[in-house]
């Protein structure tokens, strides 16, 4: 599904050139669910960012399910991402004026996806994710483990072929951890891609493989048994 | 204390470069429009004040309605004063003032001779001793008591005796009028303040006219003004002085019969300039209702400006909640927030108002040339101004300030750096309010200047029942005598020239003469049908073309036609009869005269638009006053000069003085022009320092809602998307607007237009216009804080945790 070769980005500030990613290849294939660790600094969400077209890189190419994206443009990268990638971020950032059923609607609604539909399919994944009861709470009401259900529900509700996640479970306890963990394991047996970066071994050892990045490079890759 | 305070308002300040600049220049351009406001309504209000005895001195006026017409008139008759000021206690002293509308025996233009040259002056009037006992007007040389006691005595201002012989002292000499009569200079006075209701050049002795012979009540272009003792009843003087008009009017029973009055009123010198609707006033210019109209515009700019101040500061407040909450738990006193944040801004405001007195000052002659007016910083205008912007710079500064400076100040430290208080940006209903009152105030604004200027296009534009293109008036052929019927046949034959008449009466010039006419022989003051009456010559009709209805022009050849006359359709319907034709009307001045209708006329608008076209005759009878020649030319400037040749051949010693009837007419509606003027120079003000404010909002809504926008982006939403997100929540605001000042400001604005008797209607695409515009320029606004936030790589804002 992935084959990025020779990826290289940097930062460039006035007084410092930072590389982020240096000449990094890396293969993902499809249903593969692939850890991402390594110290702070090394350019695990760089690289996030840009498997997720967030972000473009520097030198190098992205294939992604067979389309070379790396010199795509912002409009292009936007419509490819919208249909096909979910985001789990490490501080679930949900909109705080919207309520939890209205954060996860607006994937569908920028999907172009008509009104009747979308409340049945937000409704399924709430349902899923056992928060329908807060479907009318803030986020502001919810503990860090619920948000992250929900952030988790809108990464899904447009049942995207990959989901990346960027410290999922940075911000939670580990009881709550765990419970991201299955879900995503979950997602992750029904088929979906899903790519994870984090601190914890404990929550690498869900995934099927383990790559390890230093200063941009990747120095180890485990296979999980 | 105070210096720790400045010193953290100032690098706060420095810190946040683009919000000051905001706050400081749409203040400082607020306040600089108020200040010049201010300026022109002081000095509005400042007319006649420097006549120590002001509050004493009062004008007569009379108020009488006779059959249907009448008004208010600035000038009462002659004898009046003389019969009444002895009888009355009450009158300290008074004064006859005739100008030249008054005269009527006497010539009423005036040429002094300078050497050989003749120089036309306009400021001339006739006067009694006594106006120098009433208003204050100083005598650098002469003696004011008896200087116009005699006979061809002339009081002289500065000014004018050093135009006439470059110096001061010139009691003693003297000047010519006319060519025909000389005055002795008995008098110089110091210049009359531009604050005065009348501004004379020439104070000639009364006793000097013939009219000032006049035993006779009838004789009534006079502007009569009486000093009034201390404590005098003025309603009971009133009674008093009218019931002695009316005993001595033509028919004391006509005054009480039939909606007819005749009262009496004493017009304070102090409304004189401001609040005197009366005919014939020696005042131009002033008006309450403008005086209003632009303090209010002036206040409503300034609280745009300082509705700018209050949303930007308290936008800026969840930035700085933090800092309060830190500064909170380091142990720093409620007060003391308080203080910082006023300290602030004041001092914003300090800066903003001495840019704003830099920019007055610098834009005041623009602002004189657009207004009209000799307005000056003068060192008595300081005396007042430094002390008013103290306090405008402690209550603005206070006001603005107060918002964020009590509501941050209240906030609970934990809370605040928990991020439990998101002082989220929507919540701000205040916020919401203030863009809308000054939204509202801009749209007002905007469908006020387009009212007027439609009404302005629309006079311009209007058939006024004559042509007023290429028409050349001659003025002042009075002197030519007799040759002036000569000029007008020489220059009807030059080429270019279509037609010429001569006739002092134009539909755009300022001689008129109203007289009574009656249907009837036996005269019957109830049939008075008062009308503008015209000498004209045959020539008249065609070359102002103006159209015939019914019978015919003026003959050279019928002998009987020195009788005859034509009359307006205004005329025609007020006379009653079905057939005006042939039908003989009668005028009792100088005996009883006949006059037979020849013709009916299309009615033109001879009078300002404001006024309803009013009964108008022409009359067949030669009035040597001007010549007005209709010209047909590809080049005019050969055409004038040929003109002015001629003219030197009959009079070379005069000066040659013209105008266009086209430019004549434009000239009647300056004062609406210039309201117009001023007008969009305010609303565009306002809208730019509103606009201002909107794009600070903008700015703060932007960066609030950053990490929201780079959410969105990274779940799919485009660019355009989140662009009209951004807009629509202050386009909502503007739309609010708009339905605020739209029935408010078109009510006002018909109320307005209520005043032209021709005027528009206000039509729906002008509301419409008004409406999409403010739209448009409110989006173009936010447009560049939302596009940009739009555009921002979502990785960015999401990092910042
Ligand atoms: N926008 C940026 N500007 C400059 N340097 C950046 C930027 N984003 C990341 N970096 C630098 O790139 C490197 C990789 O960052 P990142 O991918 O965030 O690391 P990780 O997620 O592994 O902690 C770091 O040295 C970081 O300082
Ligand atoms: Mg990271």
């Amino acid at each position: 599904m992935i084959k990025i070769t020779n990826l290289e980005k940097f930062y460039r500030t006035e007084e410092v050139e930072t590389i982020a990613l240096n000449k990094l290849s890396i293969e993902v294939k499809t249903g593969e669910f692939v850890a991402i660790m390594g110290p702070s600094g090394c350019g695990k969400s760089t690289l996030l960012n840009i498997l997720g077209m967030l972000d473009d890189p520097d030198e190098g190419s992205y294939v992604f399910n067979g389309i070379e994206v790396a010199h795509f443009t912002e409009r292009k990268r936007a419509d490819l991402r919208k249909h096909n990638i979910g985001f789990v971020f490490q501080s679930f950032n949900l909109i705080d004026e919207l309520t939890v059923f209205e954060n996860v609607e607006l994937p569908l609604i920028y999907t172009g996806v008509p009104s009747a539909e979308r409340v049945k399919r937000v409704e399924e994944v709430l349902d899923k994710m056992q928060i329908m009861h807060r479907r009318n709470h803030y986020p502001q009401q919810l503990s860090g483990g619920q948000q992250q259900r929900v952030a988790i529900a809108r990464a899904v509700v447009n049942k995207p072929k990959l989901i990346l996640a960027d410290e999922p479970t940075g911000n939670l306890d580990s009881s709550n951890g765990n419970d991201v963990m299955e879900l995503l394991t979950d997602l992750n047996e029904q088929g979906t891609t899903i790519i994870m970066v984090t601190h914890s071994e404990h929550d690498a050892r869900y995934s099927h493989r383990i790559i390890r990045l230093l200063d941009g490079q990747s120095v180890v890759e485990n296979i999980m048994v | 204390m105070i210096r720790n305070y400045l010193k953290t308002a100032y690098r706060s300040l420095l810190k946040n470069k683009g919000f000051t600049a905001l706050n400081v220049l749409g203040l400082s351009v607020g306040l600089a429009t108020c200040l010049l406001i201010v300026f022109y309504v002081v000095d509005e209000l400042s007319y006649d004040r420097y006549n120590t005895k002001a509050d004493r001195i009062y004008r007569l006026t009379l108020d009488a309605q006779l059959n249907g017409h009448g008004g208010l008139y600035a000038t009462s008759e002659g004898p009046l004063l003389p019969a009444i000021k002895n009888t009355f206690s009450e009158i300290e002293k008074s004064v006859r003032v005739v100008d030249a509308s008054g005269l009527f025996i006497s010539p009423s233009k005036f040429y002094f001779k300078k050497g050989v040259q003749n120089i036309q002056e306009t400021n001339v009037v006739y006067t009694e001793p006594g106006l120098f006992d009433i208003f204050t007007l100083p005598m650098v040389d002469g003696s004011p008591s008896t200087a116009l006691n005699d006979p061809h005595s002339a009081v002289i201002t500065e000014s004018t005796a050093k135009k006439y012989f470059n110096k001061v002292n010139v009691v003693g000499q003297t000047l010519t009028l006319n060519d025909t009569s000389t005055y002795k200079i008995t008098g110089v006075i110091k210049d009359i303040p531009a604050q005065s209701h009348f501004n004379y050049n020439f104070f000639l002795s009364f006793s000097t006219l013939p009219e000032s012979r006049i035993g006779g009540w009838g004789y009534s272009g006079v502007h009569n003004y009486v000093l009034l003792k201390p404590g005098s009843d003025i309603k009971k003087l009133e009674t008093q002085i009218a019931s002695i008009e009316i005993k001595h009017s033509f028919s004391a029973a006509a005054w009480s019969t039939n909606g007819n009055h005749f009262r009496m009123i004493l017009k304070p010198l102090l409304d004189i300039h401001l609040k005197d609707d009366s005919q014939y006033s020696l005042s131009k210019n002033g008006s309450m209702e403008y005086v209003y109209i632009f303090s209010v515009i002036a206040i409503f700019i300034l609280l745009i400006a300082c509705v700018n101040f209050m949303n930007l500061s308290t936008a800026r407040s969840s930035k700085r909640a933090k800092e309060v909450g830190v500064r909170k738990v380091l142990g720093s006193a409620r007060k003391n927030l308080v203080a910082q944040f006023l300290t602030e801004s004041i001092l914003v405001t300090l800066v903003s108002t001495i840019i704003a007195v830099v920019l007055a000052f610098a834009l005041l002659p623009l602002f004189n040339q657009m207004a009209d007016k000799q307005l000056a910083f003068t060192a008595q205008s300081l005396s007042w101004l430094l002390p008013s912007l103290i306090v405008i710079v402690l209550v603005i500064g206070f006001l603005a300030g107060s918002y964020p400076a009590f509501f941050l100040s209240a906030f609970q430290p934990i809370d605040v750096l928990k991020g439990k208080i998101s002082t989220g940006f929507k919540g701000g209903f205040l916020r919401s309010f203030l863009v809308v009152f000054q939204f509202s105030i801009s749209i007002f604004l905007i469908i006020g200047t387009l009212v007027i200027y439609n009404q302005l296009n629309y006079i311009h534009n209007k058939s006024l029942g004559f042509d007023r293109s290429q028409v050349l008036v001659i003025k002042n052929t009075t002197s030519l005598g007799k040759n002036a019927q000569i000029l007008t046949q020489e220059l009807k034959q030059l080429p270019g020239v279509v037609n010429a008449t001569m006739s002092a009466y134009t539909p755009t010039g300022s001689d008129r003469l109203k007289t009574g006419l009656f249907p009837h022989k036996i005269i019957d003051i109830k049939e008075d049908m008062l009308t503008e009456f015209w000498s004209v010559d045959e020539n008249y009709i065609n070359t102002m073309g103006i159209k015939l209805i019914a019978g015919r022009n003026f003959s050279k050849n019928m002998a009987t036609d020195s009788s005859a006359i034509i009359v307006n359709e205004a005329f025609a319907k007020k006379f009653g009869e079905k057939d005006p034709l042939n039908k003989i009307v009668y005028r009792f001045s100088y005996g009883l005269q006949a006059f037979h209708i020849v013709g009916v006329m299309k009615d033109f608008n001879y009078e300002s638009l404001k006024d309803k076209i009013e009964p108008a005759v022409l009359a067949y009878g030669p009035d040597n006053g001007a010549i007005s020649i209709r010209m047909h030319s590809a080049n005019l400037t050969t055409l004038m000069a040929q003109v002015e040749n001629k003219w030197k051949s009959f009079s070379p010693n005069q000066a040659f003085s013209y105008s266009f009837m086209d430019q004549e007419f434009d000239a009647t509606y300056r004062s609406e022009q210039r309201i117009g003027t001023i007008f969009i120079a305010f609303t565009t003000l306002a809208i730019a320092i509103a606009c201002l404010g909107l794009f600070g909002l903008a700015a703060y809504a932007a960066e609030q809602r950053n990490k929201e926008i780079g959410i969105r982006k990274v779940l799919g939403a485009s660019v355009s998307t989140i662009v009209s997100m951004l807009s629509m929540d202050f386009i909502k605001l503007v739309l609010i607007s708009i339905l605020i000042a739209t029935p408010l400001a078109w009510w006002v604005m018909q109320k307005w237009l209520q005043d032209f008797a021709y005027r528009t209607s206000i039509q729906w695409y002008v509301l419409a216009m008004a409406g999409a515009g403010a739209i448009l320029i409110a989006f173009i606004t936010i447009s560049f804080q939302s596009i940009k936030a739009a555009l921002n790589n979502p990785v960015d804002s999401l990092k910042s945790e």
